[in-house]
């Protein structure tokens, strides 16, 4: 238990026994001792009251993990191991994870109140802070009790799209994705004529049938296209951080990252994750809703712990990027090391999709300078942009990636790669 | 009428009670006690804990030219039992009426033979001053000692059944078998 401290209703008590003996030796008038005396002694008396000298806090939040704007009730109760007039709890919140609000004043021993925590920003928080301030028993006495609500891992928000892109290149892998090969799936692909060796159950009766009423004796064989498995690998350029906390180019790039990683994975393609900038952290493709944990925990680390090891691709092993792995590069493209990364992709032939996560909002030029400067800052980007664009990478804004589907993954032309 | 609300208009009757008594046994202008009791108002206000020393002030302002030793202490005890009901019902915003009474459990018995005595003594103290202003002053002398006696059931009524009072809840929500228990008849048995 804290240090108990003269509660307010003492200090008033105080101050008018204190008030009426001031006057009292001031207008030298016994009446005004008098009308002091008894507001005197009966804070002497109360002050003398036993308090308790421990309070037992127990927490519960249902589940440390959560999701941005996904409410969670966080309940308290506090009890005193001695006599205790009355408590009062709040929630004090922390600066990403706001709270209702509600103070519960309770005249009882012991209280429990419960709160509806809601986080607004990805990472690793605690729920809030506790405050109680309890009375003791006759009210003049009044102590706080400070603990701290327990931590809440706050995952970016689950992914929308209903539809997801293969990719351009699908591995020889069994997979979920159709591809132009034939095999042995379950997509029909077309027909041809029977070749020694075939099996006789993908015979198309009804065709070859036909074909002999034309005087034709070929048996026809159904075809059926190959299932192959894709691999994605999702990079995050967190060697700046720009924006408005909440907004920032990390968090904007983390919430994205977290949206594709779960979409691939759940259609069974492997998924890795290369987190460079602040550090260089990758995670081998594979496949899996324990993956998708691994990978997240790897984003939500993104914003943390700076080394001083360059970030380049380079140290990356092997098995982090498989050749013809479709790579999407979340960045806001104002570092030459994210540029040069890209290049190194094209050139390794992955095809590359990088998303600008670097958005124009509240920029106000108050001078001609500054117009100017604007001017010559996007002309800039605009080069960049260009430059990636003519290498074979595609360039999308953030705001395609923020509406929820995944078509902008979707690669053609030079942009899908040619394996050298 | 609220526990909170209930705290209040003892507290306030209190806070008036005791700038009376000291008006009556003072020379100090009306004007003080005026402004004093509307200034006990500002506790109905949730952020009105200073104006619950309005009281405090008036009276030691209107007992600076008091006469009576006795009437003054009367005052003290009446404005006592004002600062602790304001500070109560600071915390009952809300509250049922069972909390209420546990939390006033410890201090109400003393509160209530306090204030009935006070109001005992206080009457006496000014009943001349209230018979020279024409008061019928032995009306409130004959009522007094009932306030006294009504105190004292209250106090020991707080003081040997607090904890059936606090157990007892309002009438909407006795449970269904009270309801049939006191149907039958055995509340009278």
């Amino acid at each position: 238990m804290p240090r108990w401290v003269p509660s307010p209703l003492a200090r008033r008590l105080a101050t008018a026994g204190c008030l009426s003996l001031a006057a009292a030796a001031l207008v030298q008038n016994a009446a005004l001792v008098a009308f002091g005396a008894p507001v005197l002694v009966a804070l002497a008396w109360w002050l003398r009251e036993t308090r308790a000298t421990r309070a037992d806090v127990t927490m519960d939040l249902p589940s440390p993990r959560t999701t941005e704007r996904q409410t969670v009730d966080l309940r308290v109760r506090m009890a005193a191991d001695g006599p205790v007039g009355s408590w009062r709890l709040a929630l004090r919140p922390e600066e990403f994870v706001g709270n209702d609000g509600a103070v519960l004043a309770t005249l009882t021993a012991e209280v429990e109140a419960s709160w509806r925590v809601t986080p607004v920003r990805w990472g690793y928080w605690t729920a809030g802070t506790v405050v109680g301030s309890v009375r003791s028993a006759q009210r003049t006495w009044s102590a706080d009790v400070v603990v701290d609500a327990p931590s809440l891992t706050v995952y970016p928000p689950a992914s929308q799209a209903s539809h997801v892109p293969p990719p351009p290149h699908l591995q020889s892998r069994l997979g979920p994705h159709v591809s132009r090969a034939p095999g042995a799936g379950v997509e029909f692909a077309g027909v041809r004529p029977y070749l020694p060796g075939d099996p006789v159950r993908r015979v198309n009766w009804s065709m070859s049938s036909r074909l002999k009423g034309l005087g034709s004796d070929d048996l026809m064989l159904n075809e059926f296209a190959q299932e192959r498995m894709g691999d994605v690998v999702v990079l995050i350029d967190s060697v700046h951080d720009l924006g408005v906390p909440g907004r920032t180019t990390v968090d904007e790039s983390v919430r994205g990252a977290t949206a594709v990683v779960q979409a691939y994975l759940e259609v069974a393609d492997r998924v890795g994750v290369v987190a460079f900038g602040s550090s260089l952290r990758w995670l081998t493709p594979t496949t899996g809703t324990r993956h998708f944990y691994r990978i997240v925990e790897t984003l939500l680390a993104a914003r943390q712990a700076r080394t001083y090891v360059d970030p380049s691709v380079d140290r990356l092993p092997l098995a982090v990027l498989p050749s013809g792995a479709l790579v999407v590069c979340f960045s806001p493209l104002v570092d030459a090391l994210a540029v040069e990364t890209v290049r190194d992709l094209r050139e390794r032939a992955h095809p590359v999709v990088v998303v600008d996560v670097l958005t124009e909002t509240d920029i106000h030029p108050e001078s001609a300078d500054d117009e100017l400067a604007l001017r010559v800052w996007r002309l800039e980007r605009a080069a960049v942009t260009s430059s990636l664009e003519r290498i074979g990478a595609r360039v999308v804004p953030f705001a395609e990636v923020a509406e929820g589907s995944l078509s902008w993954v979707r690669l053609g032309g030079r942009g899908a790669g040619v394996r050298r | 009428m609220s526990p909170r609300s209930a705290l209040l208009v003892a507290a306030s009757l209190a806070a008036w009670t005791a700038l009376l008594a000291a008006a009556l046994t003072s020379r100090a202008s009306v004007l003080v006690t005026l402004v004093a009791g509307l200034g006990a108002l500002g506790a109905w206000h949730r952020r009105g804990r200073v104006a619950s020393l309005a009281p405090v002030v008036g009276c030691v302002l209107l007992l600076t030219t008091g006469t009576s030793a006795l009437a003054a202490a009367a005052c003290g005890v009446l404005v006592l039992v004002h600062v602790v009901l304001v500070d109560v019902a600071d915390e009952a915003h809300g509250a049922a009426a069972a909390p209420v009474l546990n939390a006033l459990g410890v201090l109400a018995p003393g509160l209530a033979l306090a204030a009935g005595a006070a109001v005992v003594v206080a009457t006496g103290a000014v009943a001349g001053d209230l018979a020279a202003g024409g008061v019928p002053s032995t009306a409130l002398l004959l009522a007094a000692p009932l306030v006294l006696l009504c105190a004292v059931l209250v106090a020991l009524g707080l003081a040997t059944r607090r904890a059936f009072w606090s157990y007892l809840k309002a009438p909407a929500q006795v449970s269904d078998v009270l309801k049939r228990y006191l149907r039958r008849g055995n509340l009278r048995a």
